[in-house]
This record gives structure tokens, sequence and C-alpha cells, in this order.
């Protein structure tokens, strides 16, 4: 099914916003970021210095392909591969018992914790992000299918 | 099929070159690779990642050799068991438990009040009256969680000036019999 375009355009934007806005903090404080990434205890010591410097950049990168619809179909699809492997460390850190932050949006102490609450947010953002991945898909067709009606 | 593979590959070009760009330019860099510090653990020294200690930044700055002397006492500082049982014992420190309150109360080093990390903001009264230079020990469950280290880290970057984080935790301390109490009392 093949949304109005203003709801494509819509979700577009939100889902790269998020990203955008996710970003930030952690490429301002990779050393943060990468203590939070520890704390999950599932990567081996020797990559989190690696994972914290190119994840951020990876989110904002394609944050920014989706706000200029550049790329917009695999920047989405890299964004619902993202949430989909995020979601599940925070599904494994509550199996295990860890009580601790999420960095998911902000690495202040204070922030989000893992918790199923949050494995929610994320659910829906999976939804949002397959949805666009699909409409990119479908526009994808359409506007071939549309340049091809007009090279007749 | 091909256009995607490009898309990929174009994406992580841009995010290899941002990356190394933030990593020469950006003053809260961390090197590329990991670093490790030394700290003592239930069985014996263990190397843990440098970054769970706030001495990572600009980590490739090295002190001029005649500044050597001049270099503060590290803080917050790894503490071994033998050393958190003589301060316990001389009641010269004040050690806290950055376990969460369920943990604290089924049993806790003895005399140790109970501050868990991701609340830590909800007990500055108990903070507020000690002097800066306090003796501060944190500790929690041990090698696999690392509160203590955090909750060392918030009190550093409160001003205290003489913190120890007490790597070996509750299993450590357990494992050599020393003094532990269970229930509520602080």
């Amino acid at each position: 099914m093949k949304l109005p375009p203003i709801l494509n355009h819509l979700f577009r934007i939100l889902l790269g916003g998020i990203f955008i806005y996710a970003s930030l903090d952690k490429i301002w404080e990779p050393g943060l970021f990468a203590k939070t990434i520890y704390n999950y205890r599932l990567l081996p010591d020797l990559l989190l210095h690696p994972v914290a410097i190119l994840l951020p950049w990876l989110e904002l990168i394609t944050g920014i392909m989706l706000l200029a619809n550049f790329f917009p179909k695999t920047s989405a699809l890299v964004q619902l591969i993202l949430i989909s492997v995020f979601t599940l460390a925070i599904i494994t850190a509550i199996s295990r018992g860890l009580d601790i932050q999420c960095g998911c949006f902000s690495l202040d102490a204070s922030g989000t914790r893992a918790t199923w609450w949050k494995v929610g947010e994320n659910l829906l953002l999976i939804a949002l992000a397959a949805v666009v991945v699909m409409q990119t898909r479908l526009g994808m067709h359409y506007s071939l299918a549309q340049s091809a009606d007009h090279s007749d | 099929m091909r256009r995607t593979f490009f898309e990929l590959g174009s994406l992580a070009g841009l995010v290899i070159i941002a990356a190394v760009l933030s990593q020469l330019f950006f003053p809260n860099r961390i090197s590329f690779f990991t670093k490790y510090v030394e700290t003592e653990g239930a069985d014996g020294s263990k190397l843990i990642p440098a970054i769970l200690l706030n001495s990572i930044h600009n980590s490739n700055s090295q002190p001029a050799s005649s500044d050597l002397e001049n270099i503060p006492p590290e803080n917050p500082a790894t503490i071994s068991t033998g050393d958190v049982y003589e301060l316990f014992q001389g009641k010269s420190a004040i050690i806290i438990d950055a376990r969460d309150l369920e943990a604290y109360e089924s049993g806790h080093i003895t005399g140790a009040w109970n501050i868990p990390y991701h609340k830590f903001l909800d007990h500055l009264d108990m903070l507020d009256p000690l002097p800066q230079d306090t003796l501060i020990i944190t500790y929690c469950d041990g090698e696999d969680c690392n509160a203590s280290i955090e909750l060392a880290n918030a009190l550093v970057s409160m001003g205290f000036s003489n913190i120890r984080y007490y790597f070996g935790g509750w299993n450590a301390w357990l494992k050599d019999n020393y003094p532990i109490t269970s229930g509520s009392a602080q």
C-alpha cells in the first residue's frame, strides 16, 4: 500500500531527525559512549573504541541522508538494522539482569535506563523505519514507472 | 542490487572520513584502539578498558618528563581488598555500596553506605556534609559491574579529591570472609 506523499515525507523526516538527534551526544562524547557500550558486555573490549567512534557517525550521516532524501532506501534500511540490533542488545541486557543506562539518546547519568519500556519505544521506531524502507522502495518503483511513462 | 551496494559503499566511505576527521579535531576524542589500565579484581590484577576511568581525553598528549613529579595522585584510583580492609579496620574511609537497595539489603560491607549509582543525585544530602578530601571507597558486585567506577567518577566530578574504587567489590570481600551485614541500617 502506498501512503500519501505528505505522510511519506513526514515519516522520513521524523526518522532522520530522530537519528540525527540520537547521534549528537555520542559524537561529542565518544568516551562516554564507549563506556555505555562496555556496560552491555556484548562486544570484546578491542572493539569498544572503533564502534564508539564509527556508530554515531553512521547514525548522523544516514539521518542527514534521509532528511535530504538522498539514498533514502539504503539509509532507512541501515537505520532499520541498527535499531533492531540496539533493541536486541537492550533485551539481552534486561534478560541478564543488567541495570544499565540505555545510551540511546543522552549519555548523562540521569539518561534513560535499558528497560522494557525502552524496548517498546524501539519497536515503534522499528515499525517507522520499516514503513520508510517500504515506502521508499515503492516510491522508487513508482518514479521509475512514471519516468517510463514520460519517455513514451 | 548493484545500486544498493554502491550506496552502502558511499555511506561507509562518508562515515569513515567523518570519523577520522572527528578524531583529528574534536576535543573529546579517544584513540581508535582500546587502551587498558591495570586494576585488582577478586582473582588478582586484571586489565580493564581505560575508558571506564575519566582519564582518556587527549590521551595522546604525554606530560614532559620534568613534570612527572608534579602529577597529582590518580583520582579515582583502584584499591585492593587488603587496603580496603585496613582502612575498614581503622575506620579511616567512608565505604559506599553503589548497588541498588535490594542488593545492599541482602548483604553489604559492614558500615557501608548505600548510594546506588543511577540514583546518586537523590543522595546528595548524604555527601554534602563531607569535606572534599574525605577518603571514599566505592564498590559494587565485582568485576562484572562498573557502578563503583561510575560512582567514583561522579564523586570526582563533584570535587572529591580522594576517591578509590574497589574493583574486586562485594565478591572479593565475601571471598576473604571479611565482615558483612544485611539489612538497611546505614
